[in-house]
């Protein structure tokens, strides 16, 4: 069961024997009858959520639940832009919280998840847009979060490839810096956290798809799956797009609406940005992956879709945008482009915590953002799966929200998808 | 990416209209009675399905009137266009295949066409011609086959095992 360390005797020892005798990197049990906690969706937050559950509660005998591959949805999806700069203190801490993991995480995990902290660049093209960005900035450093304002001349001398052109739409008038922001290697903050938490006795169990839960009194009791029945007393549900159908097989209703977000990358061509570029008003994403593609965002379709592809009129305003911004780019060929389906919630702000059944936990309403935060919101949820109460980090985000009016409202910083 | 026919211009591209969500939640008819978790309910909460939306639509390019779209989300198959006040039209489909309208094994990240998931046929069409009535009965999540009835569809498969670097 224990996977052997990588390290780089391991790596000339494999070499020796032509890679062959690498061990799997994690197993492939068959579900069991019972366990004492089941998570559904093997995205990066609940195979995170396992493996904070085994680490730090000493929870083992729990069992991941994915319906496709681990990594097929969101996570595999994103465009990875990892950060902490939210403006309101609930979202800031939780985001930063995330960041200081993400951080140490390629150590934690003896799997290296690429994290690049390149920077991240938050544009602004007014005045006014520019008094929100400094009040931002303002909040993020009274939380403790690094953040920078730059002039134009500033944004200009850190991304050089920005169309500093006075005479375009939208020039641009400056912009904020988180320095310790990037991105990270999507499928390997997956397949880290898998490996973890399987060494740690936590079955993965993959082609299982959840199609109905076992309540009785209000209390769970288990989970009916398409590789039979398994009863347990506690399930995380953390399956973004597809959280309300999960939920509804509880009889939980939930604040979400499914919209497809799309994301596209071009032929790779030779370093060209080295940061990542983020603009709310004209809607535009862009970083380089290190093989050279250039990975760009879109914003998310108008309407609830659980088809994973969406209009190609959202690519062509994002690609419109992204060719002002980037005149250099504009003869740039786009190679593949797809879709995720994002789970959006009215104050754009995650949903961690419990639901009206007892023992039924969700982790959902991530959005088009919730990359960012997967080593933090695991390492939440599995305390308030563990202990049945939220962790000081997440308190601020039930589902009683909704009711009381202590909403979130991170439109602000989350304007844009990303 | 689909075309609605919106019921006063005729069919359009997806992009010419706004998407109004779901239908048919009526204001409470006495809002000082109601609990902060009604209103919550009221306000917030969704269906959100996977399968048949009943759903506003709003020709904002066009004749910028509103009415009424049954859609399967799951396929973005639109079932029937009907106008606002009517009551939404009962469809008699079969249940997906299961609760996420997905194959049991795989992920089910299909693309459209691809072995639609049989969530329902139209009953009710409010507008002659509307909703494109399938010539035989949906047959459960195998069929690639196009039918003569749908748009046209991309014959590669699904490519949901591409994602970014
Ligand atoms: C195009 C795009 C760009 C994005 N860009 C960014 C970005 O730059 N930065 C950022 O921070 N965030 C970004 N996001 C958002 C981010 O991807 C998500 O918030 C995050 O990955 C969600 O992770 P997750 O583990 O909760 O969900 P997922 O990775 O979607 O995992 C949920 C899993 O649940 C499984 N599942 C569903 N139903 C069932 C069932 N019935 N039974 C069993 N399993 C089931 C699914 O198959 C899936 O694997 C982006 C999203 C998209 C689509
Ligand atoms: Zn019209």
């Amino acid at each position: 069961m224990a996977s052997s360390r990588y390290s780089f005797f391991a790596l000339a020892r494999n070499a020796l024997t032509g890679h062959r005798d690498w061990q799997r990197v994690w197993r492939s049990p068959d579900p069991q009858p019972s366990y004492d906690a089941v998570i559904v969706g093997g995205g990066g937050h609940g195979l995170a959520t396992a493996y904070y559950l085994a680490k730090e509660h000493g929870l083992t005998n729990v069992a991941v639940l994915e319906k496709g591959w681990l990594g097929g949805g969101n996570t595999g999806r994103n465009t990875t832009i990892v950060r902490s700069n939210y403006l309101f203190d609930d979202s800031a801490h939780l985001y930063e919280h995330a960041l200081k993991l993400w951080e140490g995480l390629s150590r934690e995990l003896n799997y290296n998840v690429m994290f690049s902290q390149r920077g991240v660049l938050n544009l602004c093209h007014d005045i006014h847009e520019a008094r929100d960005l400094q009040r931002r900035c303002h909040a993020n450093r009274l939380n403790g979060i690094d953040s920078e304002w730059l002039d134009r001349d500033g944004v200009l001398g850190f991304c050089p490839v920005i169309n500093g052109d006075p005479g375009i739409r939208y020039p641009v008038y400056g912009g904020t810096l988180q320095r310790r922001g990037g991105t990270a290697r999507h499928d390997a903050v997956a397949w880290g956290y898998a490996r973890g938490a399987d060494a740690r006795g936590v079955d993965i169990i993959q082609n299982c798809e959840v199609t109905g839960m076992i309540v009785e009194k209000g209390r769970i009791k288990g989970v009916e799956t398409t590789r039979g029945t398994i009863r347990t007393g506690k399930v995380g549900v953390v399956a973004a797009g597809h959280s309300s159908v999960i939920a509804a097989m509880a009889g939980v209703r939930l604040p979400l609406e499914s919209h497809p977000l799309q994301a596209l990358v071009s032929e790779p061509v030779k370093p060209a940005i080295d940061c990542v570029v983020m603009s709310n008003a004209v809607h535009a994403y862009i970083s380089q992956s290190d093989k050279g593609e250039l990975v760009i965002g879109a914003g998310a379709d108008p309407y609830v879709s659980y088809s994973q592809r969406g209009g190609f009129s959202v690519i062509e305003e994002t690609l419109a945008s992204i060719v002002e911004l980037f005149p250099i780019f504009s003869r740039m060929r786009m190679l593949r482009q797809w879709g995720g389906i994002v789970d959006i919630a009215p104050d754009a702000s995650a949903i961690i915590g419990k639901t009206p059944v007892e023992g039924l936990f969700v982790n959902c309403g991530w959005g088009t953002g919730g990359f960012k935060a997967t080593p933090g919101s695991g390492h939440v949820f599995a305390h308030t799966i563990a202990t049945g109460e939220p962790h000081a980090l997440n308190a601020g985000f039930t589902l009683e929200r909704f009711a009381s009016g202590r909403l979130v409202a991170e439109h602000g910083a989350a304007a844009v998808a990303h | 990416m689909f075309l609605i026919d919106c019921p006063f211009c005729g069919s359009r591209d997806q992009r010419e209209f706004s998407c109004g969500g779901e239908a048919h939640i009526a204001r409470p008819p006495r809002p000082a009675s109601l609990s902060d978790d009604e209103w919550a309910d009221y306000l917030f909460m969704r269906k959100n399905p996977k399968g048949v939306q009943y759903e506003r639509w709003m020709h904002a390019h066009g004749c910028r009137r509103w009415f009424n779209v049954a859609r399967n989300t799951a396929t973005d198959r639109i079932l029937a266009v009907y106008r606002m006040g009517e009551p939404a039209p009962a469809l008699d489909g079969q249940a997906p295949p299961t609760p996420c309208g997905e194959p049991a094994v795989g992920s089910g990240n299909l693309a459209l066409g691809q072995g639609t998931p049989a969530a329902a046929k139209p009953r009710v069409a409010t507008r002659p011609g509307a909703p494109a009535k399938p010539k035989s009965a949906p047959k459960p999540r195998t069929s690639a086959k196009p039918r003569a009835t749908a748009r046209p569809k991309s014959k590669r498969p699904a490519k949901a095992e591409e994602t970014t670097s």
